[in-house]
């Protein structure tokens, strides 16, 4: 009776480890994505990190259910971004904050100052596009997510993905063609 | 002015290529410390909760056993007949029903005295689960009683038909029934209210 108890301790210990590694192996694996789809929101690096913790605890809670890989990414893109809306959407303080006060300070040892500019112009025409083709332009620029795989992330079939980058890519450029002009040298 | 200037139109790849420098952002090196320290709060809350779910659950089926149990243990004594063959000095354990016209009253052998009967001073005693038999004590013990002494042979049954036949109970002369007379009732006025009404005298 007791031999059967312990091994029924024994084989949900070794369940328990298993997740445990499974869960590390997406953490490390995902931690970038996550944060960057935090960080396109905010611009704010503490920001991002916040809520892609938080992002990280909730799949934690959840990580019976999604521990097939992809499915994980897809659900942790999904909550990271509705996270990060949710809170922007709540705290007006960081809506008011300017993105050239916010530095990422071993970036301003390279960057230029033309180079924050265009940062700057660039994030403002993101930010202006409606938040469906905002998620997939920002996917499709994070680790060089192909259509496939932005679809994969999102849920969506590749002609929706495809239909989506062309239209939001589109607007950005009409934006910043205005934005992005230099005198004439003649 | 404005003709002065060139107007730059971004293809798709500059577009990708300037949105992906715009995100080649790292988290901090202490990020991933944070969320394994954030995580390991959370193992703690979820394995303290399990430790007591666990807990509440065999709590729960502890008292499901012990219900059951004692169900059973209660069910046990009123389902059983003691059908004892008392020994002379046994007492009643009940107090004889009241005698009167109509037919005597039937009592209940409640668990107890069941119970009772059974922790006697009984030689021999036989239990049959059955359902109880309503009768009332004072019978009971005086068929118990009957039972025994013809086994014990002290008696012989055929001769309680002799004396049934040879004495038949008498039973007591019923007094005649007279008839009910029901007077007619007179209803007479008050002397003082026929006064106030100014009858005739």
């Amino acid at each position: 009776m007791h031999e059967r108890a312990e091994r029924l301790a024994q084989s949900l210990l070794s369940v328990d480890e298993q997740l445990e590694r499974e869960f590390e192996a997406r953490l490390v694996e995902s931690s970038r994505l996550a944060f960057r789809v935090a960080f396109s929101v905010f611009r704010h690096r503490e920001d991002a990190e916040d809520v892609a913790q938080e992002a990280f605890g909730r799949a934690y809670r959840s990580f019976r259910k999604l521990r097939d890989r992809e499915r994980f990414r897809a659900w942790l893109v999904r909550m990271t971004w509705r996270l990060a809306i949710d809170r922007q959407r709540t705290d007006r303080r960081r809506a008011l904050r300017d993105l050239r006060a916010e530095v990422i300070p071993e970036q301003t040892v390279t960057e230029t100052v033309a180079a924050r500019e265009r940062a700057a112009q660039l994030w403002e025409a993101i930010d202006a596009l409606p938040e469906k083709f905002r998620l997939v332009i920002v996917l499709a620029g994070i680790e060089g997510h192909d259509v496939r795989e932005v679809g994969l992330l999102l849920g969506l079939p590749d002609g929706t993905v495809k239909s989506r980058l062309f239209l939001a890519r589109r607007r950005l450029k009409e934006r910043l063609k205005w934005t992005r002009t230099e005198p004439s040298t003649r | 002015m404005d003709q002065d200037r060139t107007v730059h139109t971004l293809d798709d790849q500059a577009l990708g290529r300037e949105i992906e420098e715009a995100l080649a952002v790292d988290p901090s090196p202490e990020f991933l410390a944070r969320v394994r320290t954030r995580i390991g709060s959370e193992t703690m809350s979820l394995a303290r909760g399990r430790a007591w779910w666990l807990v509440g659950a065999g709590a729960l089926a502890i008292a499901v056993v012990a219900a059951v149990i004692v169900g059973r243990l209660e069910r046990e004594p009123a389902s059983e007949q003691v059908i004892a063959m008392p020994a002379v000095e046994s007492p009643p354990t009940a107090a004889p029903a009241k005698r009167s016209m109509s037919p005597p009253a039937r009592t209940v052998v409640t668990p107890e005295q069941a119970a009772g009967r059974r922790r006697g001073p009984v030689q021999l005693a036989a239990r049959i689960t059955e359902s109880e038999v309503l009768v009332a004590p004072g019978e009971a013990t005086a068929l118990r009683l009957l039972v025994a002494t013809i086994r014990e042979g002290r008696i012989d049954p055929s001769v309680l038909d002799r004396r049934a036949v040879a004495a038949p109970l008498e039973s007591a002369p019923l007094e005649p029934l007279d008839e009910i007379a029901i007077q007619p009732l007179a209803i007479e006025p008050l002397p003082r209210l026929a006064l106030l009404e100014g009858a005739p005298q």
